[in-house]
């Protein structure tokens, strides 16, 4: 009968776990995140299950998060825009030359660059309405091809604001061609031809 | 460890959940949104010499939300959507466009307004609408636009046709004090009441057809309810010694106010319909200057029970009183924001009295005014602009001041001392155009 209690109260406690992580109680988003910036730039979700789940990705993944920060941009919240706007050019500089020096870079630091690259050529284009409140969130999914160029855009999750939801669509028509995207076409399929673009305001 | 265990779970679940990168964007740039309002061509054999182009433009620029491109700016002048070449705009790096064309109506005095209002980046028509109103009246008629434009770019509703009421005095010894409404940038002021003895405190009514105010027209302060399209009058059952501050509640069913009963003030509620004042707040201390929440549940005052006046809120059904501000030792004349989450009021520090803002939840207190001697702020329905009574070179003058506290200005009033400025809530713009039936506006699709 005993036994019966501990497996009981062992599985019961790993379910409250599983739940709490789902709910995202212990924060792990924070631990998961590549870049140790506030605010917080780019999340990633890899797409090849096995890849992650192999022990020695997980360590690979571990070395990561512990490394300094790969880019280490400060937030951005000055009132002059072109403060803004060159701040972010200067980012994007720094992205683009560690690219250059890519042979030491693992799969994962290539991700992480390129997808940042995207998201400033993104803010830079985005005018949030004076309607926007924290918590909203629209979600995009892009296609490119190749070269970069965007083939299709969707709206695949509205905020419940629609002049939230065209400011989102609208900085993305306006960036017309993704620059600096040059990756293996392997790197491309797998992460980059079609993904998805949050829009999350955090102020 | 259970964060490891969790980590690995997770990694291990989300990769059945998600299986696309995505990628966060949490902020964009602060960049004012790019408008160019094409002048509207005239179909009519004598074209006003007002541009209805140019006052929507300011319109729009008042807040800084937007940049309005000038006329000398265009590359081209489009009468309708057909003649937009999307390149000249997108090359002027312009966000959305208005083009319109104006007719003669059914009435003599009716002009029809026609107009698109256009995405040019993803080179679409978003809205089309068609607004009329008096040729004399080009003013409201703008306002009614740059509303309609507002609202679809921008989410929120326009303030362009809201209305401002405060009260005017004269520039002598003996000078006249005047009730008045204006259009928020200051122009078209007409008076509704004036009188030889001070007017107080104007508040609008949540229907906005009705101004209650403080007169002492009678040699004490009495409070004054007057409709505003007849003209008529209804004083409120006086007491003994200070009637002050009145504020109607959301439903319009009752008026919260001060009154001291010979005594020290406390707040009252007044039934309209009843005529009759039920105490809400007893206290030795002064309490003062009530504001309904926009759910009319609370009730939000200044009180000096601590000591020094602070803002306090109650609970109206259940007369629980909370303490709402802890910083300095001046805090007044708070007015809910329209959401209901924040309020403004007066806050001192180093001898000098600011607008501030402070989160109802959190409590994190916000000073918006770098002037002096800032008082009685009122805020816009949409709630993006407060404006509020200053001095400036030793005159009492109003001010505004966008929410976020970017963009300032100063109304231009007539002259004399201003003070005690209360904003209308969201009117239709028929409710309050002189040629009534005149003005109207509908979205076509």
């Amino acid at each position: 009968m005993q036994n019966y209690y501990a497996g009981l109260s062992i599985s019961v406690i790993l379910h409250m776990g599983l739940v709490l992580a789902f709910a995202n109680f212990f924060q792990i988003e924070s631990l998961y995140s590549l870049n140790k910036v506030d605010p917080m730039p780019a999340y990633l979700v890899f797409e090849r299950p096995q890849s992650i789940t192999k022990k020695n990705n997980l360590k690979k993944i571990k070395k990561v998060i512990n490394r300094e920060p790969i880019i280490t941009s400060p937030p951005i919240q000055a009132a002059d825009t072109k403060i803004e706007i060159e701040t972010i050019e200067i980012e994007k500089n720094l992205l683009m030359e560690q690219i250059m020096k890519r042979e030491s870079l693992s799969s994962v630091e290539e991700i992480s660059i390129f997808s940042n690259l995207i998201r400033q050529q993104v803010m830079i284009n985005w005018k949030q309405p004076s309607s926007t409140i924290k918590g909203m969130t629209s979600e995009l999914t892009i296609m490119l091809v190749p070269t970069g160029e965007i083939v299709g855009i969707r709206l695949t999750k509205s905020s419940g604001n629609e002049a939230f939801d065209n400011s989102a669509l609208d900085a993305v028509e306006k960036v017309i061609k993704f620059e600096g995207l040059n990756m293996s076409r392997k790197l491309f399929d797998a992460h980059f031809r079609n993904f998805t673009l949050v829009f999350n305001p955090k102020n | 460890m259970i964060n490891r265990i969790c980590l690995i779970l997770l990694i291990f679940f989300s990769s059945f959940l998600i299986a696309q990168l995505r990628i966060e964007i949490t902020e964009g740039i602060t960049d004012p949104i790019r408008i160019a309002i094409v002048p509207i061509s005239w179909n009519l054999q004598d074209p006003p010499r007002e541009y209805l182009n140019q006052i929507i433009s300011s319109d729009l620029e008042s807040f800084g939300e937007f940049e309005a491109l000038s006329t000398k700016e265009m590359l081209s002048l489009p009468k309708n959507e057909k003649e937009i070449l999307y390149r000249d705009w997108k090359l002027l790096k312009v966000d959305y466009l208005v083009v319109g064309s104006a007719s003669q109506g059914e009435m003599p005095e009716e002009v029809i307004v026609n107009f698109s209002i256009v995405n040019v980046t993803r080179e679409k028509v978003i809205q089309r609408s068609i607004s009329s109103g008096s040729i004399s009246y080009l003013n409201s008629l703008a306002h009614v636009i740059s509303d309609r434009i507002y609202k679809e770019i921008n989410g929120l509703p326009g303030i362009f046709s809201t209305k401002i009421s405060y009260i005017n005095k004269e520039n002598s010894t003996r000078g006249k004090y005047f009730l008045k409404v204006a259009d928020i940038d200051g122009r078209n002021d007409s008076v509704l009441f004036s009188s030889v003895e001070p007017l107080m405190s104007p508040d609008w009514s949540s229907d906005g057809r009705s101004l209650a105010y403080v007169s002492f027209e009678e040699g004490t302060s009495r409070i004054f309810i007057q409709e505003l399209y007849t003209g008529k009058r209804k004083a409120l059952k006086s007491e003994k010694g200070i009637n002050s501050s009145p504020n109607w509640s959301p439903t319009d069913k009752y008026l919260s106010a001060v009154l001291s009963k010979g005594d020290n003030p406390d707040i009252y509620l007044y039934e309209v319909k009843k005529n009759t004042w039920k105490q809400l707040t007893d206290h030795i201390g002064i309490d003062t200057e009530p504001d309904w929440s926009p759910d009319g549940r609370k009730i939000i005052f200044t009180s000096n029970r601590s000591g020094s006046p602070q803002i306090y809120e109650i609970t109206v059904s259940s007369r629980k009183i909370r303490r709402k501000t802890f910083e300095g030792t001046y805090n007044a004349r708070a007015r809910y924001t329209p959401d209901g989450r924040s309020f403004i009021f007066v806050h001192r520090r180093e001898g000098l009295f600011h607008i501030a803002v402070q989160n109802l939840r959190t409590g994190k207190l916000r000073i918006l005014t770098d002037t002096q001697l800032d008082e009685s702020p009122t805020i816009s329905p949409n709630g993006k602009v407060i404006i509020y009574a200053t001095k400036k070179d030793e005159k009492n003058i109003l001010a505004g001041i966008s929410i976020d506290g970017k963009t300032r200005f100063v109304l231009p009033t007539s002259s004399g001392e201003v003070s005690g400025p209360s904003w209308s809530p969201l009117l239709k713009a028929f409710d309050w155009s002189p040629l009534q039936r005149l003005i109207n506006s509908r979205r076509l699709f």
